[in-house]
């Protein structure tokens, strides 16, 4: 036999035993899939069940039909199987640590790159078994069950690709460091820093250019932005739970919220629709290569690898720097990271950061030598690596300051600019993002909810502003852009400071792209920005282009509401002062609805209905739409044909839903309704529906207060999420002001029973006499009591419930007749 | 036959082994001695292609031990330190060395259990060091090899056991014409079956020599005259150490030691006396106005 020959005995042998060794992976990744992804009970109970069957076909039809444009590219990671690869690489190349199983494998007739490459290639076998295997059998049970579909095949495979691109990424990473380090310990905490690098040198490099070059594309308020430069890291290691449970992209009766809430967030980000299908693939696919380079790279190591290293450490100061540093600049970033969340001027942050990160690499540094090397001279000798390694760190700061790296972040010129689109925080500043918006918060002055959107709901929500050619609005943008940038060394307000401590600099987040006429895309992006340029940006948004977009949103959420049996948007209308509201979905067909909606859209679009959602045109009401069905809400049914009740003797229950059901607790988008929004009212007037929003509930009460400024971080962050929209409470008032209590307050109403102050209705509960405080109690010292009948409708009409104003207007806490307590805002235009 | 030529190896600034060379011949028992890290467990694991020589080559007719593996089918290293798959059995290291070394003989395995006694089926790890390193040596033996490297193979065998396992080795090496090279830092442990011997001294060879040719060209002599003698008196005779007290002489002499002893009588001593020489006496005088340290390897 020749050596060849035997050779490939020799490593056919390897292979088999390494097989038969750790089959058991195989089973356990087939098992995980099969339990946790196969969707096979559901296959199983539709299969009980036709009628069950259909609803299930009609949802994975769906799902595979959003799955192509809405599945997030970065979705890569699974654990369960990143944990596998781990033990299996571990399992399978342990021989390399261990003195005495180096002596025997070492000594055998097969080469070590042979010998490496067999075992190597028996774990990539398992780990593709134990993820093919399973999706086989899926898939085929699928096209059994539900029949054959084009997308459902794209979806599988897209989705055994990333599995196995992950697990082969982790299994080759640990297996190269495996081949490199001598000791077990070494091998573990080298591998997990292999595994986690691509993320943390993503988060470094975004860290360090979204914080030192100032205007870079790469800041926090785009981390969803899509660049290629960092597409490697980003898409690896994020281990989003949501996002790893694909299911709901593949399986049947999995839920398909997830993928229409995905897809309609992925609208708002910036990413390119035309590059979006490439890079579905194409992001595993850079992970194979990056992976096939990495096996290439284990596969020279074993060749080299020397027996002499087994079981000691320290032997590889290449793979020894490379943790050093790279875990070094990790720390480093995420110190910058935690130093600009002190809002300090640019100079003061980048000479902080630097310094910060000096101090936390030099320690790094010496812990892991003098841990590895456990010798101070050797740790002296080898100091002028730490030196190399700050060095290259302030070189790299440097490069950054200068903006060098990703070219030059000046503003393009108007001639080269063929559209613009922008993006800044926050849900509800604009219409557009009106699926969210128009809640309690749209009636308010624009200045009041720029300012509260920038700064508070920053948290992630953003909205874009695509599709300016027009020149001048290029021109204003240019001109935005250079007061974005020339705010570089303001000190930033402090939201929650006095006045002294505020400066028109805010922290806001507004993203700029500039499509250039030779096909090149630009993108700024500024942490901070002022009042005066985010009124700017929204005069400039109050466009016929976006109020086109708004439009075709809203009418879109009622055809989708009739596509999707799952969102089942329920119109109403409700009076100004909540004390009536109907459910029109009851009386009103599917063409009366539609009709209503695009009366809105053509009012959106006429520019009659303000985008901001304020006017101090003359307040009619609301429109809702009920994010969840209106089954808790006892309403009475109504003929169709002419919106007569037809159960007439449970009347009482009919209109007045508020009087059981705060519904605005129940996820309730309101469109405002004023005088002059002309299709509105055309439709509404036509169809007699103006008679809902009348109202008989007199205010009987009013106690206002200019709004003063919240002081007390703590407190207000304690209820933060009340402001998120409609679920905050008036607890959150009682933090910020007089009473600095977190008792329960109730008020004590005219007929002798108590009201809760976060509940516009009575309570049923008898509440403590200690307990017991009237409205005036509980505002602050400055409050005003109004209880003139003239006065009373003055302020009636201007009042707007439910909206904490901030900086302008007053807080208002308005009694009806009824014995209703409602909370809200009096605009200060509307007083003057 | 396998030929070390001019090997060099270092552990970081350390020179283990410094332009060694050496040679076994087939079917020869070479016995390696030398004191603890002499360089005996490193140079057996360059010629078993485990380690890789800094300088030089290991051979094995012809074959570069570490860059051509196939030149290691039909080598079988036994380490110093014992290696077992976890929970493994004899039964099941057999056949993880029988998918390696292609002459593996499972009925050997079989007959060696036997006559050692030991259980094919039971844990490896509740056997003891002596019954771990019998059976090591037992699978080594049954892969059949040209050539076994044994590192310290005999560390804790009972006197009974290393004793059978002596005899095996000899029967063994006498039949398949195989070379075995053991080390051991104690030369009473293999002097008694190494046709062989080599003593390394940390960088290099001391001392190479057959066992037989030494042992029949070496005798001690005693002798008793009527006069005083000085070395001087003893020309004509190649003598490795010399001994006297008043008129007793006792002397090492190099040679064939019937002409030395006829050349003796020819002094005309009042009594003389033959008397051969052990591999220990010889390697002492072998090494007498060397650095080398015997303590451990004699004791």
């Amino acid at each position: 036999m020749t050596s060849k020959k035997y050779s490939l005995k020799l490593s056919g042998f390897t292979f088999r035993k390494a097989l038969r060794e750790n089959w058991v992976f195989v089973l356990l990744g087939i098992a995980f899939v099969l339990i946790s992804f196969g969707g096979a009970f559901d296959i199983i109970h539709a299969s009980f069940n036709p009628i069950y069957a259909e609803s299930l076909r009609k949802t994975f039809t769906y799902c595979f039909a959003q799955f192509y444009d809405a599945i997030p590219p970065e979705t890569i990671m699974s654990i369960p199987f990143v944990f596998v690869s781990v033990v299996l690489a571990i399992r399978l190349f342990w021989y390399v640590m261990n003195k005495a199983a180096v002596n025997v494998h070492f000594s055998i007739a097969l080469n070590r790159g042979t010998l490496f490459a067999s075992r190597f290639l028996a774990g990539i076998t398992i780990i593709t078994m134990s993820i093919i295997i399973p999706w086989i059998f899926i898939v085929i049970a699928n096209i059994a069950f539900f029949g054959f579909y084009g997308k459902m095949l794209l979806a599988a495979l897209y989705i055994v690709i990333k599995l196995l691109s992950a697990s082969y990424y982790v299994f080759a990473a640990v297996a190269l460091v495996m081949q490199i380090v001598g000791s077990m310990l070494e091998a573990f905490v080298y591998s997990s820093v292999a595994i986690l690098s691509p993320f943390m040198v993503n988060f470094t490099l975004s860290q360090f250019i979204s914080t030192f070059i100032y205007g870079s594309p790469y800041t926090e308020t785009l981390s969803d932005y899509d660049n290629e430069v960092l597409v490697f890291g980003k898409g690896l290691l994020n281990t989003n739970f949501t996002f790893v449970n694909f299911a709901g992209y593949l399986l049947p009766g999995a839920s398909d919220n997830d993928v229409i809430s995905l897809a309609s967030e992925r609208k708002e980000l910036l990413y390119d629709p035309e590059s979006f299908g490439m890079n579905l693939f194409g992001r595993p696919l850079v992970f194979l290569a990056v992976i096939a380079v990495i096996s290439a790279a284990a596969y020279f190591c074993a060749r080299r690898r020397k027996a002499e290293k087994a079981g000691f450490m320290g032997t590889s100061p290449l793979m020894q720097g490379f943790c050093v540093v790279v875990v070094g600049s990790f720390l480093a970033a995420l110190f910058n990271h935690i130093v600009c969340g002190m809002d300090l001027p640019f100079r003061k942050m980048v000479i902080v950061s630097i310094i910060g990160g000096i101090v936390i690499m030099a320690v790094g540094y010496t812990v892991v030598e003098l841990i590895v090397l456990r010798s101070f001279k050797r740790y002296r000798k080898r100091i002028k690596y730490l030196i190399a390694e700050i060095g290259i760190f302030l070189l790299v700061c440097l490069l950054m300051l200068s903006a060098l790296p990703v070219g030059s972040v000046k503003i393009p010129d108007a001639s080269d600019i063929k559209s613009a689109d922008i993006v800044i925080n926050g849900q509800e500043v604009y219409a557009s993002n009106i699926y969210y918006g128009y809640s309690y918060g749209s009636f308010v002055r624009t200045k009041d909810k720029l300012r509260l959107d920038a700064q508070l709901m920053s948290k992630g929500e953003r909205t874009l502003f695509e599709g300016f050619t027009d020149k001048a609005d290029i021109d204003k943008i240019i001109s935005v852009n250079g007061k974005l940038a020339s705010l570089k060394n303001d000190s930033v307000s402090k939201f929650y400071g006095g006045e002294n401590e505020r400066s028109d600099k805010i922290n806001a987040g507004v993203a700029i792209r500039y499509h250039l006429k030779d096909g090149k895309t630009a993108v700024r992006n500024y942490k901070y920005a002022t009042l005066g340029i985010l009124e700017e940006i929204l005069s400039l948004t109050d466009s016929g282009n976006i109020r086109k977009q708004v439009s075709d949103y809203v009418k879109g959420l009622v055809e989708n509401a009739e596509i999707l049996s799952t969102f089942s948007y329920n119109l109403g209308l409700v009076s100004p002062s909540y004390s009536r509201a109907v459910a029109p979905a009851a009386f009103m067909n599917k063409q009366v609805r539609i009709d209503l909606v695009e009366a809105l859209a053509a009012d959106i679009l006429a520019g009659t209905m303000p985008l901001s959602g304020s006017s101090d045109a003359q307040f009619i009401g609301y429109v809702f739409m009920a994010g969840s069905p209106l089954a808790d809400i006892p309403v009475t049914e109504y003929d169709e044909e002419t919106g007569e009740p037809l159960v007439t003797g449970d009347m009482g229950n009919i209109e007045i839903i508020t009087e059981k059901t705060d519904i605005f607790e129940n996820n309730v988008l309101a469109y405002p309704v004023y005088a002059d929004m002309e299709n509105t009212m055309s439709f509404l007037d036509s169809n007699g529906m103006t008679r809902f929003f009348e109202s008989d509930d007199k205010a009987v009460k009013v106690v206002y207060c200019k709004y003063t400024e919240p002081t007390d971080v703590s407190r207000y962050e304690n209820d933060t999420f009340t402001l998120w929209g409609e679920s905050y409470s008036d607890r959150h008032f009682q933090y910020l002001w007089a009473n600095q209590t977190e008792e329960e307050l109730y008020y004590m109403m005219s007929g002798g029973e108590y009201a809760s102050i976060d509940y516009a209705g009575p309570l049923s509960e008898e509440i403590d006499e200690k307990d017991r405080v009237e409205i005036e109690d509980i505002m602050p010292e400055n409050a005003v009591t109004v209880t003139d009948p003239g006065e009373l409708a003055k302020l009636q009409s201007a009042f707007r419930p439910r909206y904490s104003p901030i900086y302008d207007g007053y807080y208002a806490v308005m009694v009806l007749e009824s014995g209703r307590v409602i909370l809200g805002y009096i605009p200060e235009s509307l007083t003057k | 036959m396998i030929e070390i030529k001019n090997v060099t190896k270092k552990f970081g600034d350390f020179t283990a082994l410094n332009n060694l060379s050496m040679s076994v011949g087939d079917g020869s028992v070479y016995g390696l001695v030398g004191y603890n890290g002499a360089g005996k467990t490193t140079l057996l694991k360059i010629i078993a292609g485990v380690y890789k020589p800094d300088e030089g080559e290991v051979t094995i007719n012809g074959r570069n031990t570490y860059t051509d593996s196939a030149a290691r089918l039909d080598m079988f290293y036994v380490p110093d330190e014992i290696f077992f798959e976890a929970f493994s059995t004899i039964e099941r290291m057999a056949k993880f060395y029988a998918g390696y070394y292609p002459s593996f003989s499972m009925e050997t395995l079989d007959n060696l259990c036997n006559v050692f006694q030991l259980d094919k089926k039971a844990r490896l790890n509740s056997f003891s060091k002596g019954m771990q390193r019998q059976a090591e040596m037992i699978l080594g033996m049954s892969a059949l090899p040209k050539v076994l490297l044994l590192d310290e193979s005999f560390d804790g065998l009972d006197p009974q056991k290393r004793s059978i396992m002596n005899k095996m080795l000899v029967d063994y090496t006498a039949e398949r014409e195989c070379s075995v090279i053991i080390s051991s830092h104690n030369l009473h442990e293999i002097a008694d079956i190494c046709d062989h011997m080599a003593l390394i001294n940390g960088k290099s060879i001391a001392l190479d020599c057959s066992v037989d040719d030494i042992s029949a060209h070496r005798c001690k002599f005693r002798l008793v005259f009527a006069d005083d003698k000085s070395q001087a008196d003893f020309e004509g005779l190649d003598i490795v150490r010399f001994k006297t007290d008043g008129k007793i002489v006792t002397l090492s002499v190099k040679g064939d030691p019937d002409t030395a002893e006829e050349k003796l009588r020819q002094m005309s001593p009042l009594l003389i006396e033959r008397f051969p020489l052990t591999i220990e006496e010889i390697f002492l005088e072998e090494m007498e106005d060397t650095d080398y340290d015997f303590k451990e390897i004699f004791s």
